[in-house]
């Protein structure tokens, strides 16, 4: 399973910013670049850099840092 | 999920638009409750034709929907602030009124019409607030001085910000996402996207012609302003009244848009 501090690792080199600027119940707001479309390239970047796909109703789930880490360790079972 | 915003117009064509805006509403709680796997009770029924949000908003996902409580019913519900906002809802529809019959100006009458929808519209939000707490739910913020915004995009992520949030998490990026993966330039995925997301938002409201130039309206500002964003506050950057121009710029904007609903929006108001 991938760990949380490689997945915050991974938002913060995305963003180019610390990643304390990242815990689990950061949202998007909190992050000056998090916006729609960044949003829409993160989730594209993530499920390229560790090979697997979102589906839908995950993507809807996802309302902080947490829900993303939480979703992506579950892919990586 | 993305078909859903048919499925509305749909709807919206079908029935008188008030209903329409009620009924959109309950079809959002369904959603929500589905797809946060809500159990098949009483509980999960009351949450989807909650009346207090269901005919204002704002609008409550399913994960922060508490079980209904009537425990202390009487002492948390705020029957000060509560009569606070209907004085506030009468007095601004009284004032309203007075003014608009004085003047023969189209711009100022739009004026007045976005002023009165605020303070109702914040107001009723505000009112179905102090019902849903009273039953033991959260407070949930729907207006965050949008007076006050300094850009089109702040100003829809400070006014029915509930709406708005789901629109963005659940059609904008979804969207966005979908046409990117097959291989559109991520760009145009998210121009046409938030064309979409604010045309569907417009034509919610009323099929018309005017909120469909409302959605391309909206749609092509707040695309605009994502892509120059970092380059407007690079020029703005050492500007000591950004914010003021910012205001001047995001209000005469919206100003504009209202210009073209006005019509729409005054049948809507609460006017004695």
């Amino acid at each position: 399973m991938l760990s949380k501090k490689i997945i915050i690792n991974e938002l913060s080199i995305f963003f180019k910013i610390s990643s304390d600027s990242f815990n689990e119940k950061t949202i998007a707001s909190e992050i000056p670049d998090w916006n729609s479309l960044t949003h829409a390239e993160l989730i594209i970047h993530l499920e390229n850099k560790f090979n697997f796909e979102f589906n839908l109703d995950e993507l809807m789930k996802i309302d902080n840092v947490g829900d993303l880490i939480k979703i992506i360790q579950k892919k990586h079972k | 999920m993305i078909f859903i915003p048919f499925l509305i117009l749909a709807i919206n064509f079908s029935v008188i638009n008030l209903f329409g805006l009620t009924i959109i509403f309950i079809l959002m709680r369904a959603y929500s409750a589905y797809l946060f796997k809500a159990p098949k009770n009483i509980d999960t029924f009351i949450y989807i034709f909650f009346i207090p949000e269901i005919i204002t908003g704002p609008f409550r996902p399913y994960t922060h929907w508490s079980k209904i409580n009537f425990n202390g019913f009487f002492n948390k519900l705020n029957l000060f602030k509560i009569i606070d906002h209907l004085i506030i809802i009468l007095f601004v529809g009284i004032f309203f009124s007075y003014l608009y019959s004085y003047t023969n100006s189209k711009i100022i009458k739009s004026l007045l019409i976005y002023l009165t929808l605020y303070y109702q519209f914040r107001s009723a939000s505000e009112i179905a607030n102090c019902l849903s707490i009273s039953l033991g739910q959260s407070y949930v913020k729907n207006f965050n001085s949008p007076l006050l915004a300094t850009s089109i995009t702040d100003f829809w992520n400070r006014w029915h910000i509930s709406l708005g949030y789901f629109a963005k998490t659940h059609v904008n990026q979804l969207i966005t996402i979908y046409l990117a993966k097959t291989g559109i330039n991520i760009k145009l995925s998210y121009f046409i996207s938030v064309i979409y997301t604010f045309v569907f938002i417009g034509l919610w409201h009323n099929i018309s012609y005017s909120y469909l130039f409302f959605g391309f309206y909206f749609g092509i500002i707040i695309f605009l302003e994502r892509i120059f964003a970092s380059t407007v506050d690079k020029i703005f950057s050492n500007f000591k009244f950004k914010d003021v121009i910012g205001i001047i710029y995001t209000q005469t904007a919206h100003l504009i848009s209202l210009f073209i609903v006005s019509e729409y929006i005054y049948k809507i108001l609460i006017v004695p």
